[in-house]
């Protein structure tokens, strides 16, 4: 157990030192510091976390608490694309497919997963993957309302409301996103606590 | 009228620790334990305090070989005056809680 909380510490505090920027680069050599004289290994690492936590959010704050947001309400979506997807497939409770033709899971299931790969990879700043995702969830959900218009489905008109809200999802997320850009890029921004 | 400072709970545990031995240096993990506050809360509060001026920090060369020099902190002049009327306010508040907002 030692071992492995000597490992997380270490862990913590590169990664501290790693994302520590000139702003804070100096801060986070001090807490660094603190942490090499704590004995106690569990005691370290609460402490290393707690100052990787105070680097992190002198940098941005407000960026890591919006993509977290952003993020954690992408997977959500997907979390409930996924559910409609399984529910059409006949596998969730409730489910009826009797009048569902195979596209439409296999339109769901795709959508939810681009959510969610949206929203894993907001949350984990990584920004080009998730404008990937959300262009690819963007094509899917016009596939899947086109194919509902022309195949003229019992199911077209709530496939539209469901297409009609990813669209406004969608719309959110690349308006979220593109401020969440403009503050990692933007002007440096203190916590003011 | 000058904007009046809003002073957290956490903050004026830190200034009145430091007050209590002003000339003395603190470190970190020392000032944690000492007002029981976690790393990820006290942290920005000396780095806030330190951008505004309330607190001298330097570095302190390593007592033991092989190990990284240590930042230590101590209020400055402006840093003591503030700790100074935070103490007063708050021994006012406590001494006076008829005069307290219903």
């Amino acid at each position: 157990m030692a071992k492995l909380d000597r490992w997380l510490t270490n862990t913590v505090v590169r990664h501290m030192l790693g994302h520590a920027d000139k702003t804070n680069r100096e801060w986070a050599l001090a807490m660094a510091a603190e942490v090499d004289e704590i004995a106690a290994d569990a005691e370290a690492l609460l402490f290393a976390l707690g100052c990787w936590r105070a680097v992190l959010f002198s940098q941005r704050e407000w960026v890591i608490w919006a993509s977290t947001g952003l993020g954690a309400m992408l997977i959500g979506w997907a979390g409930a694309k996924t559910y409609f997807a399984l529910l059409i497939a006949g596998i969730a409770p409730m489910a009826d497919s009797s009048i569902v033709p195979p596209w439409v899971v296999v339109w769901a299931g795709t959508a939810g997963t681009a959510y969610c790969v949206a929203g894993l990879a907001i949350v984990f700043s990584r920004w080009w993957v998730a404008m990937a995702a959300l262009f690819a969830a963007l094509v899917v959900n016009g596939a899947g309302y086109g194919t509902s218009v022309l195949t003229d489905t019992e199911l077209t008109l709530w496939l539209m409301a469901i297409a009609g809200e990813d669209y406004f999802i969608w719309t959110c997320a690349v308006l979220a996103l593109g401020g969440l850009a403009w503050l990692r890029h933007g002007p440096a921004r203190r916590m003011t606590v | 009228m000058a904007r009046r400072k809003n002073i957290s709970q956490q903050t004026r545990k830190v200034l009145s620790k430091l007050l209590e031995s002003p000339n003395d240096w603190w470190h970190g993990y020392d000032l944690s334990k000492a007002t029981g506050l976690k790393s990820g809360t006290l942290y920005p509060i000396l780095v806030r305090l330190h951008d505004q001026g309330f607190l001298i920090s330097d570095w302190q060369e390593p007592t033991k070989p092989g190990r990284p020099p240590r930042h230590i902190y101590r209020l400055s002049p402006s840093g003591v005056a503030l700790a100074e009327t935070q103490r007063l306010e708050q021994r006012g508040t406590q001494t006076s809680p008829q005069e307290r907002p219903a």
